[in-house]
């Protein structure tokens, strides 16, 4: 099973492929690109806990339920379903401003609730 | 070491013991609905009264704890094996409006915490509404 340190370090990973190239002519990507950072700070979280979801369905209902998570798990479905957005239906170009939210807003908002629970 | 998990329960006792009883109803039909899938899987696709009617109910339910908002375009339903799967298409991001999407997800995940099920929101982004129509999926009227 992953440990925290590992996914925290894909976390990372996937957060340096979003600033590697053209985010607005791939905004499908670069959602995609951040939702799999906030997936793998939510897989940290429940790594410290020795939980591996395994599939969404299981994460979400970790994130619905567990006192820790269920307060960002909006932020968590909104990264969520723009990534299933630029997945699963042709076409799907985000404004600017969208990707500014989900960085700024969304993946921030997850990643400063979960620091306190990852920093040791 | 790690500070042990909580699990949120923190709506009134008279809120609780409503949602209890609901919370029972739909552990049966789930425990029901596992049953019959797993007892008679060739014969269940061919009871389509039964397994569209008590997975409609259930996509209703869920419905129900929507805002009653123009911006919610078109509600889809599908159970695939046991987890309830449902879209709901909107047009464009506006979380301070999907916030109320997400606590319907919340609710019915409360009320059904047995039930496998996968929510999605997805965008439409002006495309047309008709390029959303899901193979296998039934709309929520």
């Amino acid at each position: 099973m992953s440990d925290k340190d590992d996914h925290l370090g894909q976390a990372r990973h996937n957060t340096q492929f979003y600033n590697s190239f053209d985010r607005q002519a791939y905004s499908d990507w670069a959602a995609t690109a951040l939702f799999y950072a906030g997936l793998h700070y939510i897989d940290a979280f429940l790594a410290t806990h020795r939980i591996n979801p395994g599939s969404h369905d299981v994460r979400d209902r970790y994130v619905t339920q567990l006192h820790e998570l269920r307060p960002i798990s909006g932020h968590y479905f909104a990264l969520k379903n723009s990534s299933r957005t630029a997945r699963y239906s042709p076409l799907a170009r985000f404004q600017a401003q969208h990707l500014t939210d989900l960085e700024q807003l969304h993946l921030e908002q997850i990643k400063s609730a979960l620091r306190p629970h990852l920093s040791s | 070491m790690s500070a042990p998990l909580t699990i949120v329960s923190s709506l009134p006792s008279h809120v609780m013991a409503s949602r209890s009883q609901v919370s029972a109803v739909g552990k049966t039909v789930v425990q029901d609905l596992a049953y019959v899938t797993a007892e008679f899987p060739t014969e269940w696709p061919r009871l389509p009264n039964i397994s569209s009617t008590v997975t409609h109910s259930l996509a209703r339910f869920f419905v129900s704890k929507l805002p009653e908002d123009r911006r919610i375009e078109r509600v889809y339903w599908a159970f695939e094996g046991a987890a309830l799967r449902v879209w709901t298409i909107i047009n464009q991001p506006d979380y301070e409006f999907e916030k109320s999407i997400y606590e319907a997800q919340l609710r019915f995940m409360d009320t059904f915490p047995d039930l496998e099920c996968d929510f999605s929101v997805i965008y439409r982004l002006g495309r047309p509404l008709d390029n959303f129509e899901l193979e296998g999926a039934t709309t929520v009227s």
